[in-house]
């Protein structure tokens, strides 16, 4: 077995002591500094910046303030930094960072207030080689590995050598990932992004940043002994998204001796009813010993899913200003319009039950992607092959100011495909849902926007196709309709057999999205686990581009 | 194609799995039923709701035949044959057909983009609804000049079934320009400008506001070139003398332009699928 994986016995109480602490809501700086003092000790280290040594003021004199938001000291030290509406705030401090070896930084951090995925800890001023901390995960951005968070006070310990990143949660190891690339400044920095429709408060109670001679030691490698214990327990619970989760913060994990649970994991998903999570299948397989991958590929070449939607390799290529391709100036001269790759060689499945959450920045290329699974767009390199009849759904199609909203039910009926026959079975559910009782009959011209809206809503989710394809969620009307009209989505969506669905909200694809796909200037950056492609999106969001760090392996069989 | 897979695309296009006969009839049936419904609500929105939407499809075509009457009594300082009028009226109605039909193709599926960008309706039907709204309209037009042909003297008359034969003629053409400038227009937004144009020449060098007697005889090889050369002619020889007009150029024409029309649906279905990015 690995020894990485093994508890190292040096001294587990400080792990379980700070714990305790943390769990038990304690911020006082004294109990902490104890268990801190030990660990110095321990690791023969050397106290580079301390709120818990120096006392209340002495660390922020030495900080530099930027930015519109603001920082303080809170009583009992530690400090609270603010972003309002749009504003950032930053706290760096030169010389905390020692650059010759490797650092060690310990934060206590209050995740009651509201943070959202807003707060970037780094140790050498490159933001894409961060700690983004949220009120629910922490992401260290380079891997877009990401560390699920339950307590509300959180200890955090992030540990960056030259060649390594280690994060620890009271205590315990989350997370251990090969890096490649020296300190390259001596600052640590703190960012707290401010974004529009929230005011941002973190409230860190201690911060203690270290310079460490060797390897770090002294906190507990997992919560439950080892992480083989750990990944028992996840296995067990069934859940293969948080299994591939827990992989992806894990480089060196010995998976020898979990192979057996894994395999009955894989054989698992495929018992499942709604959905298959092929990328996950392709993600353990991928780890585990070739010849066990190969033999559980051989075993289930027969017995796999057949995806509703399978896209393979798909370039989709439109011109930069189609309105002058036809241009006689420059017909006459032979001249190629200029064209970009609006989609790049993207790949995904979509099986029955699945809901595929596809995400990214505005002109990441989703919508396209959409038209062009529909067969609105065309493709240039690839093949989308289709098992079941799509549809895209779609407000207002057709809709004629003249007619009535009867009238126009039918005909946007029709333009969505249905024959007159199944308009006229579905005529009473849509009218019904609309609320609009004898209005029904009136020009669609004199109808209030309110009125408009949950017509136009009420025909475009009364349909049941087999794939249902989303341009954002639908919603309309006052907020009492709003609830009824989210309602009504999340209906639609469970009677289909497939969704896939373009959307901005974080929420959905975390909470309601089996899978998902992250694309960013058209390209593929992450096809599997909506944390993961949350966790990227985010930092696109948030600090531009990144590299690209995952790649689609082909679907299984 | 594997049987269970219900559409391929790929950078050739899309394939469907092939449909059985009975889907075939169903599929046809129900295309046939959305195409009426676009014409009842399009003939519904674009003319019964309007205020002066009937009585402007009535009298629009007798105002544009007493512009043509008059410029003609001044041009041809009254040396007119008699019935003029009329001749001029039958053939503004039957012309107008055309060139609104043909003028207003260019825009056909950009007034259906958001249809045309978010489904895959049938662009086949909405050619078709547009061309059968188009001949709505016509009827209207053409039941008001039957009215009025009545009042001048000639009423209906068993003969009016020969119409058929130069509508057809005529509706073969109208079927290939449309398609054809539908198709072109979507991928270039301002062609309708010059089919206006091109339209408006035509015309002119059709028999509409004078006699095809009027031609010099060296050019009439050319001349009869024109489908409208026959065509007019043949409305009136059936509306005005009741007889039956030279079969073999209107045959001859319904054929051509048939074939036309095939050549161009085929490149419309061809190009359905670049609308995306123009429309």
């Amino acid at each position: 077995m690995n020894d990485t994986n093994t508890n190292q016995g040096g001294a587990p109480a400080m792990g379980v002591r700070i714990r305790e602490l943390a769990l038990g809501g304690q911020t006082d700086r004294a109990l902490y500094n104890a268990q801190l003092e030990r660990l110095l000790k321990v690791n023969n280290a050397r106290r580079t910046l301390s709120t818990y040594e120096d006392g209340d003021q002495h660390w922020l004199d030495r900080a530099d303030v930027e930015g519109d938001g603001s920082a303080s000291l809170i009583d009992r030290g530690g400090f609270h930094m603010v972003a309002m509406s749009r504003e950032t705030v930053k706290l760096s401090w030169q010389g905390a960072v020692d650059q010759s070896g490797s650092v060690a930084m310990h934060m206590l951090i209050d995740l009651s207030s509201n943070i959202d995925h807003n707060l970037y800890i780094s140790l050498d001023g490159d933001k894409q080689r961060s700690l983004r901390v949220s009120n629910k995960s922490l992401t260290w951005v380079e891997t877009a590995s990401v560390v699920h968070l339950e307590d509300r006070l959180v200890f955090i310990t992030l540990v960056r050598s030259p060649t390594r990143v280690s994060i620890y949660v009271n205590g315990s190891l989350k997370l251990r990932k090969k890096i490649d690339g020296e300190l390259k400044s001596d600052r640590l920095e703190l960012n707290l992004l401010g974004h529009e429709s929230a005011d941002l408060g973190a409230l860190i109670h201690g911060l203690d940043v270290w310079s460490l001679e060797g390897e770090f030691t002294g906190l507990e490698h997992a919560a439950s002994g080892t992480l083989q214990d750990e990944l028992n327990n996840i296995i067990e619970s069934g859940d293969l998204t948080e299994v591939c989760d827990f992989l992806a913060t894990f480089d060196d994990i010995d998976l020898a001796p979990v192979s057996d649970k894994l395999v009955g994991l894989l054989d698992n998903s495929l018992k499942v009813i709604k959905g298959f999570p092929d990328w996950g299948v392709d993600q353990i397989l991928s780890a585990l010993p070739e010849e066990t991958s190969a033999a559980w590929r051989k075993r289930h070449a027969d017995d796999l899913p057949v995806p509703s939607v399978k896209v393979e390799n798909v370039t989709i290529r439109l011109f930069k200003n189609p309105a002058k391709k036809w241009a006689p100036q420059n017909l006459i001269r032979f001249r190629k319009a200029p064209t970009f790759d609006a989609v790049s060689r993207v790949s995904f499945n979509v099986y029955p039950g699945d809901i595929l959450g596809i995400i990214g920045a505005n002109g990441a290329g989703k919508s396209t992607l959409l038209k062009a699974i529909n067969g609105l767009v065309p493709i240039q390199e690839g093949a989308i092959s289709l098992y079941a009849k799509p549809l895209l759904l779609s407000p207002g199609l057709g809709i004629r100011d003249e007619l009535s909203g009867s009238e126009n039910i039918r005909l946007a009926c029709c333009f969505m495909g249905m024959s007159t026959k199944e308009a006229d079975a579905l005529y009473p559910s849509i009218v019904e849902f609309s609320e609009l009782g004898e209005f029904i009959n009136q020009p669609y011209k004199f109808y209030s926007d309110g009125m408009k809206s949950r017509l136009v809503f009420s025909i475009a989710t009364a349909v049941a196709p087999d794939i249902i394809m989303l341009d954002e969620l639908l919603n309309a009307g006052d907020i009492g309709f709003q609830q009824k009209a989210a309602r009504r989505m999340e209906e639609t969506i469970d009677r289909a057999k497939a969704v896939i669905i373009v959307t901005h909200s974080v929420p959905f694809v975390l909470n309601r999205c089996n899978k998902a796909l992250l694309l960013h200037h058209g390209r593929q950056m992450v096809y599997g686990s909506p944390h993961a492609a949350v966790a990227r999106y985010l930092d696109i969001l948030r600090i531009g581009d990144l590299k690209k760090t995952t790649e689609f392996i082909a679907a299984t069989g | 194609m594997d049987k269970s897979l219900y559409k391929k695309i790929t950078p050739q296009g899309s394939t469907y799995a092939p449909l059985t006969w009975e889907e075939s009839k169903r599929t046809l049936a129900s295309e046939w039923s959305k195409i009426r419904l676009i014409v009842q609500s399009e003939m519904k929105s674009k003319v019964f709701e309007k205020a002066l939407g009937v009585f402007f499809l009535a009298i629009e075509p007798i105002f544009m035949a007493f512009v043509y009457f008059f410029l003609t009594q001044i041009l041809m300082r009254g040396n007119l044959p008699s019935g003029q009028f009329l001749n001029i009226y039958i053939a503004v109605v039957f012309w107008r057909w055309l060139a609104k039909t043909v003028d207003g193709s260019p825009v056909t599926f950009a007034s259906y983009s958001s249809v045309l960008k978010q489904t895959n309706f049938s662009v086949f039907s909405l050619i078709l609804a547009y061309i059968g709204v188009e001949f709505a309209m016509f009827l209207v037009a053409l039941m008001v000049l039957f009215l009025f042909a009545t009042m001048m003297g000639y009423p209906p008359h068993p003969s009016y079934v020969y119409l058929v034969f130069p509508m057809m003629a005529q509706l073969s053409i109208m079927m290939f320009l449309t398609v054809l400038f539908a198709t072109a227009g979507a991928f270039v937004r301002d062609l309708a400008g010059g089919v206006n144009v091109i339209t408006g020449i035509w015309f002119y060098l059709s028999p509409g506001i004078y006699p095809v007697e009027r031609i010099p005889e060296q050019y009439l090889t050319y001349y009869y070139l024109n489908p409208f050369a026959h065509i007019l002619p043949a409305y009136r020889a059936i509306i005005l003398r009741h007889e039956l007009p030279p079969l073999w150029p209107l045959i001859l024409i319904t054929v051509i332009g048939l074939l036309c029309s095939l050549g161009a649906l085929k490149l419309l279905g061809r190009a359905r699928r670049h609308f995306f990015s123009f429309i």
